[in-house]
């Protein structure tokens, strides 16, 4: 009885400790130490050590002021539209649509449409028990620096940071997971529905250049799917992807070239996308159709 | 009783020392957060948290899409110490782009794309300074080079 009492006792500790790092032991340390902490990360390192990174909707957004393109709050979701959404999923899928739209708003200055987001996305976290991802202080920070659109953009990313941060730690790969997809749709959509007045080649590219994305978030749907809601995210993808299939890419290896006072590195070498018109129409058109999908 | 009053004294000594060290693997964010900006730079996270548990000879990989026009930052953490980190930045064909092995295990560096390529980045403990344990990377980027 007593020897349980103890065991019970370090086990709790050692549960409490799971995550802990340590800095370069003797030689001596003992391997069942290290065979200890394993199992307490095991779902972590199923998933967490191999990532896919997707682009930032605050870059995306700032590709399409770069091109010269109008802020068009059509295109936005409506941020009042919490209500509509029910399942998990949906209310994830929405969170990063939002995510988006803030960014959006926070390039192009609109500050005031950028707060609505801000708090929309707020009350979606709360809904889906990450209210501490955003807390009172970055609602506070956020508050203090609406007319200041670098700290803006900084605080969206931020609070993007802070959501991914937060599910990953508490395990919700998923969840995590579907709030980038849902980011990216809505990148994607705002970069379609630019493409659909300007089909120039720069945005025939910035289409196809996502080619690789696309193919990250198979991948990623396929580790980390939990329901049927995902495998239909993902058929859509695959749908897409059949499309993508038919832009070719080029890839050459260039040295690249360092400045080590700088602590800089310029990558040189040189990859092309070969795309076309009719492509790029219906990558374009099936990004809308996605994101209507999910919205309506 | 008696059992009571050990088991709650063992607890008292042994869980403030697990949660300090729960904390500190759970500051690595604010550690890398404060490398992606300086005096000169300002760059912008992209919005995801990279963050491994490592054992001995472990390694975790990030694959990603790295856009032409950008500058981004790459930066780490694994302690308080800055060099406990290795990483390297691979290309699609497994070519070695950059190692900070070659600067001191630099815990940041920054890479100015010119074309949009698809790269690899490995990172591991450095296995002279750190055998296991948490450690963090992220990517953030600015506009132009």
């Amino acid at each position: 009885m007593r020897y349980r009492s103890i065991y019970i006792v370090f086990l709790i500790v050692f549960v409490s400790s799971c995550g802990d790092f340590e800095e370069k032991p003797s030689d001596n340390q003992t391997e069942t130490e290290k065979l200890e902490i394993n199992p307490g990360e095991k779902i972590s390192l199923e998933v967490g050590n191999s990532f896919f990174s997707i682009p930032s909707p605050v870059q995306i957004a700032m590709e399409l002021q770069d091109g010269g393109k109008p802020f068009n709050p059509e295109l936005l979701h409506n941020p009042e539209s919490l209500e509509n959404y029910n399942s998990e999923f949906s209310k994830s899928l929405t969170l990063g649509i939002y995510a988006t739209d803030l960014a959006y708003c926070a390039v192009y200055g609109n500050t005031t449409q950028a707060m609505k987001y801000f708090s929309s996305m707020k009350k979606m976290a709360d809904q889906l028990n990450a209210s501490y991802a955003i807390n009172e202080s970055l609602l506070e920070r956020f508050s203090n620096n609406m007319d200041n659109k670098d700290s803006l953009l900084s605080l969206a990313s931020d609070a993007y940071l802070e959501i991914d941060a937060y599910l990953k730690d508490n395990n919700n790969h998923d969840v995590a997971a579907v709030v980038l997809a849902g980011g990216w749709i809505e990148s994607m959509y705002l970069q379609s529905n630019n493409f659909k007045s300007d089909s120039s080649e720069a945005m025939q590219m910035n289409l196809a250049e996502n080619k690789y994305t696309l193919h990250h978030f198979i991948k990623l749907i396929d580790k980390i799917g939990t329901s049927d809601d995902y495998w239909e995210l993902k058929e859509m993808f695959v749908d897409l992807n059949s499309i993508y299939k038919e832009i070719s890419s080029n890839y050459t290896y260039v040295a690249p070239e360092t400045n080590s006072q700088k602590k800089t590195t310029t990558i040189k070498s040189n990859s092309s996308f070969v795309t076309s018109l009719e492509i790029s129409n219906q990558i374009a058109e099936e990004f809308i159709n996605l994101r209507k999908f999910y919205t309506e | 009783m008696k059992n009571t009053f050990k088991i709650f004294l063992i607890l008292s000594i042994l869980l403030p020392t697990a949660i300090i060290g729960q904390t500190r693997c759970d500051t690595l964010g604010a550690i890398v957060k404060g490398m992606i900006n300086d005096n000169e730079n300002s760059f912008y996270s992209n919005g995801q948290s990279y963050k491994y548990f490592l054992g001995e000879n472990e390694n975790a990989e990030i694959i990603t899409t790295l856009y032409k026009g950008t500058t981004y930052r790459i930066a780490t953490s694994a302690g308080l110490e800055e060099n406990f980190v290795i990483f390297e930045l691979l290309d699609q064909d497994r070519n070695l782009l950059f190692t900070n092995t070659d600067f001191s295990n630099a815990p940041y560096w920054d890479f100015n794309i010119e074309n949009t390529i698809e790269c690899t980045i490995e990172a591991k403990l450095d296995p002279n300074k750190k055998i296991d344990g948490c450690a963090q990377l992220i990517i953030a980027f600015k506009k132009g080079n």
